[in-house]
């Protein structure tokens, strides 16, 4: 085997995820009156390219969770050695910006370092000069004169392969889909020119068409430069901030698993039952939010590490233990996150179960536990799914303030939140070394920005009372 | 003499997100001085659009296409926003249909009529206080000068619509438009403020414009009728004439779909009573009790302090008693607060019941457990008052009918189920893909018929109908009336009906239980309590109602 699959328990808990996920679609697919809101959020453009940007971020995250260890070179055939890294298939896509480390800071597609340094040259002599980085832009020979001509031949070459990457996948869609409805191609390709589709097909096309073009540039411009510069150590700072995709979307997403649970079956249990029940829960979560939670995030992070310390020997590698890390920061950031959630809902529950329609359930005799099932929990779901991605949009953001103040993902994670604590010290460098913070900066803003987008438009399908009567 | 208000030609439209709606289509009236005109019409069909092109305070969405309001010959929809603001109040008032609303909680009611009064003329604060002292007396309120420093909540909802009437008075205007201002509130209330209105109108020889629902309250109170059919006038003729004979076949509909004593053994329907169909008398012969209660009490116990400990009850249902017979209807009549809805709910055990027996089929209600007390929920259901918040908004038609089915075993099979459910549809006369659909989908009316079938669906021989018509429109109130009625004739149901209004308790129900303040004060056949009330709540509350006579 040219490689050795490895799952970390975030991977499978990533998987475990998207397979809920899939499943929930196929659910949904055979139930019309399920379906319809979803149909809704589709037709809708701005949930559609939300979707799709989203959906982006997802596959790289997804494509960031196969790791293995892969096969070292060595003259024995007969038994494989397998390097000690874990790497992942995106790493495989993105080798070139992987392995180019550099020697410290350079500034985005750059040929130069960021910083002088003393040369020696052969005859001897001294100059206090900026040296020519080691990978990026070395195929030119003058760069002053060549870099601009050399990066618009790269960029028109990226939009290029990008452009015909993208009729490719849209044309064999079509034809797909076309052949799977049993139609004729020709009056199928006919039909959509003529725009008669429910669907946003255009703004879904065009968003997909820059997604596209925009990983064709970065790969091609990215092989010969750095595209958003290096950093202290050299490392591409692009690189760095695709890989904080995954970091991120873990967070956001298992965070919201472990305090979903909690937050609904606890919320809706104090609204329905009252009495006791409702007093012990109160009791619970109004301690827990007296509680500085940064004060608790801390002591549990700093506990693991001490564990983790100990027990050095249970992990097989840096990544291993990194990955303990992150999994348990999601665990303690759910624990301390679900008490906002659990009020809301709570209160809606309070007032769900004056509705009538629950007390002619409890008229039908039906238990209690369908009641809750049935009648309450749809009916606040809309408000799940708000905090929800809010708070995702809050957990990415608190990963990042968790960081800066040493607790939060392991030094060793990339992640949007160790890009800006490193950043802190950058910024205050003369000149200014920007481009760590803006990356990161860049692809939080957008992750944030169409979860948010598409929050709305899901809530305004799934709330009745928003889509009124049609 | 010109009228005081001339509608000429008056368009609106509301701008939904997909779609305009044309709510007021090319209309024309006259309001003269000292003349009460009625706006009437069902929901939808115009009226209090109209209200709000005329005092220029249409929602956002609204806009006049077409036509112009002359107030004295001056034409409102051309002036400024700033003159505009400065007649409204002024010269033309409105009073709104939600007297819980319409106030300021936070602010003491005499301050908030001074601040109407010093928003429109320049007077001193102590001249402000005896003006406002003088129209807190003239729209009735007991103790104006105590009153003017309570808070709304201290006071009722009769009580806070004459403040609202009060406030709307407080500039002497020349034109009242009064929005549905007695709808909220209990007849004998109603019937108090209609009174007071008609006087004040009087006195100072206002014109009104009163919108209503009700012909019954249209006969008491106003001049000439208007009545409003999707977003058009279809007629406009004087009270008199209205009420004898009626020109357009929409207000014939209208007035026969009226519940009455009159039509009692008649489906309410389009044509005249006698014209229509008769239901035949179900035999006599079956005659026994299937619900009896035996004094009754509930009681909510009030807490107060740390430690929560009951310092006194609200007595909410206080020995209450009545039998319900099989195929019959009981009606129970109060006004809100009598504790009518509690009776209900606890005989359903929705509510704990504090003391008495309710024998339901020969067994104690209270003391069934388990299994035995699902088969008697089965023979026990309840209609709602409000059909858009008795209905799971996330569920399906068919699965809300289909639950109590399925949670009291009523049918096993889901195959058989489902051609019950379809059934069930065709019996409430919804069509058979209803099932499929989401309440929001369907009209009051539809929904009400859609509770019904889920209450069918268990096949009950008791049904507690919660002022099932109350929220309705009068044609609407009528075809559910005539499928109540159906229902019974067809499946011998008993019907314990709650509800406060008199006109369908005459025209549905067998007996009669009169309730006052958590006590049963007069008890009876219908002919006995409506035609010979002995105790004087009774009788108070047959005199306030309104009736309309007509030919």
């Amino acid at each position: 085997m040219p490689f050795q699959p490895v799952i970390l328990i975030t991977d499978a808990l990533f998987f475990l995820l998207t397979a809920v996920l899939i499943s929930f679609i196929f659910i949904i697919r055979k139930r019309p009156h399920l379906r319809r809101p979803w149909q809704k959020v589709i037709q809708h453009s701005t949930g559609a390219v939300s979707l799709c940007v989203l959906l982006t971020y997802y596959s790289i995250a997804l494509l960031d969770s196969i790791h293995f260890h892969p096969r070292l070179e060595t003259q024995a055939s007969t038994e494989y050695q397998y390097s000690n890294e874990i790497i992942s298939v995106l790493d495989v896509f993105m080798t070139p910006m992987r392995t180019q480390v550099e020697k410290t800071f350079s500034a985005p597609l750059s040929a130069y370092s960021f910083s002088k340094e003393m040369i020696q040259y052969e005859d001897g002599r001294v100059e206090h000069i900026y040296p020519r980085l080691k990978y990026g832009g070395s195929h030119l020979k003058d760069p002053p004169k060549e870099k601009s001509n050399d990066l618009r031949q790269l960029l028109l070459k990226g939009i290029f392969i990008g452009l015909i990457s993208w009729a490719v996948i849209l044309l064999m869609t079509m034809v797909l889909r076309a052949q799977l409805l049993g139609k004729n191609v020709t009056a199928y390709l006919r039909n959509i020119a003529q725009a008669r589709s429910d669907y946003p097909l255009a703004a879904v096309s065009i968003t997909l068409a820059i997604i596209i073009i925009l990983i064709a540039v970065s790969m091609v411009v990215g092989a010969q430069y750095h595209i958003f510069g290096t950093d202290k150590v050299g490392q591409d700072v692009f690189y760095q901030a695709i890989k904080s995709i995954r970091t991120g979307m873990l967070i956001g997403a298992l965070t919201t698993l472990v305090m979903l649970p909690v937050a609904i079956i606890l919320g809706s249990m104090a609204g329905f039952f009252r009495g006791w029940v409702d007093d012990v829960i109160q009791y619970i979560y109004t301690t827990l939010n007296s509680i500085p939670n940064v004060l608790l995030i801390a002591a549990s992070v700093l506990l693991i590490q001490v564990y983790m310390n100990n027990n050095a020997n249970s992990f097989d590698s840096l990544t291993e233990r990194a990955d303990m890390r992150l999994l348990f920061l999601c665990l303690i950031l759910g624990i301390t996150s679900w008490t906002g959630l659990c009020r809301l809902l709570r209160a809606e529950t309070f007032k769900l179960r004056e509705m009538e329609y629950i007390q002619a359930a409890t008229a039908f005799g039906v238990s209690k536990l369908k009641i809750l099932s049935r009648h309450v929990m749809p009916n606040f779901m809309h408000i799940v799914l708000i905090t929800v991605v809010l708070d995702f949009s809050g957990l990415v953001l608190a990963e990042a303030v968790l960081s800066y103040i040493n607790i939060g993902v392991d030094p060793a994670t990339n992640s949007w939140g160790n890009m800006i604590n490193q950043a802190r010290l950058e910024m205050a460098r003369e000149p200014v070394v920007w481009w760590s913070l803006t990356a990161a900066f860049v692809f939080m803003f957008v992750l944030v920005l169409f979860a948010n987008l598409f929050a709305d438009v899901v809530r305004d399908a799934l709330d009745p009372r928003v889509s009124g009567s049609d | 003499m010109s009228a005081l208000l001339d509608i000429q030609n008056l368009s609106t439209d509301i701008q939904l997100s997909e779609r305009v709606i044309h709510a007021v289509k090319n209309i024309s009236l006259q309001v003269q001085h000292g003349e009460t005109v009625a706006l009437v019409g069902e929901s939808g069909s115009g009226k209090s659009i109209t209200a709000l092109s005329i005092a220029r305070l249409l929602p956002d969405a609204g806009r006049v296409t077409a036509g112009r309001v002359l107030l004295d010959n001056d034409d409102l929809l051309a002036k400024s926003e700033r003159k505009m603001r400065s007649i409204r109040g002024n010269r033309v008032a409105m009073i709104f249909q939600e007297p819980m609303t319409s106030l300021n909680p936070v602010v003491k009611i005499g301050q908030q009529v001074i601040e109407s009064i010093l928003l429109h003329e320049r007077l001193s604060r102590g001249q402000a206080v005896q003006r406002c002292l003088e129209l807190l007396d003239a729209v009735g309120l007991p103790e104006a000068a105590r009153n003017m420093s309570d808070y709304p909540h201290q006071l009722s909802g009769g009580m806070r619509q004459r403040v609202m009437i009060a406030i709307a008075l407080a500039t002497n205007p020349e034109l009242l438009i009064a929005d549905e201002p007695t709808t909220a509130l209990d007849v004998t209330i109603q019937a108090q403020v209609l009174e007071l209105l008609k006087s004040l109108q009087q006195q100072r020889n206002m014109g009104m414009i009163f919108i209503t629902h009700d012909l019954a309250v249209v006969q008491q109170i106003a001049d000439r009728v208007i009545v409003m059919r999707h977003g058009e006038i279809v007629e406009d003729a004087l009270c008199s004439d209205f009420f004898r004979a009626p020109q357009h076949d929409y207000s014939h509909q209208l007035l026969n779909a009226l519940p009455s004593i009159e039509k009692r053994g008649f489906k309410l329907s389009d044509h005249d009573v006698t014209n229509g169909e008769q239901y035949q008398q179900p035999s006599q012969s079956s005659q026994q009790t299937v619900l009896q209660v035996d004094r009754l009490k509930v009681h909510f116990p009030i807490k107060a302090g740390v430690l929560k400990s009951t310092v006194g009850y609200v007595r909410a249902v206080n020995d209450v008693s009545f039998e319900l017979a099989s195929g019959k209807t009981l009606a129970l009549v109060g006004e809100s607060g009598c504790g009518k809805t509690t009776v209900g709910k606890s005989i359903l055990r929705l509510i704990p019941k504090t003391d008495g027996v309710i024998t339901f089929d020969g067994a104690n209600l209270h003391e069934l457990k388990g299994k035995q007390l699902l088969d008697k929920r089965r023979n026990l259901q309840i209609i709602f008052q409000d059909p858009y918040s008795s209905l799971n908004p996330r569920m399906l038609i068919g699965n809300i009918i289909e639950e109590g089915m399925i949670a009291l075993g009523a049918e096993p099979d889901a195959k058989r189920r489902s051609a019950e459910i379809d059934e069930l549809l065709s019996q409430v006369g919804l069509p058979k893909d209803a099932r499929y659909r989401y309440p929001h989908e369907f009209s009051g009316g539809q929904r009400q018929r859609v509770c019904i079938a889920r209450a069918l669906a268990v096949k009950p021989k008791v049904i507690i109908c919660d002022e099932p018509t109350s929220a309705l429109d009068v044609s609407v109130q009528a075809q559910v009336l005539n499928l109540l009625k159906d229902l019974q004739n067809e499946l011998g149901v008993s019907y314990l009906f709650i509800t406060h209004d008199m006109a369908v308790v005459s025209y549905l129900a067998d007996d009669v239980a009169v309730m006052n303040n958590g006590m049963i004060v007069e008890q009876g056949t219908i002919h006995e309590v409506l035609g010979n009330p002995q105790h004087s709540y009774t009788k108070q509350l047959l005199s306030a109602v309104p009736h309309v006579t007509t030919g």
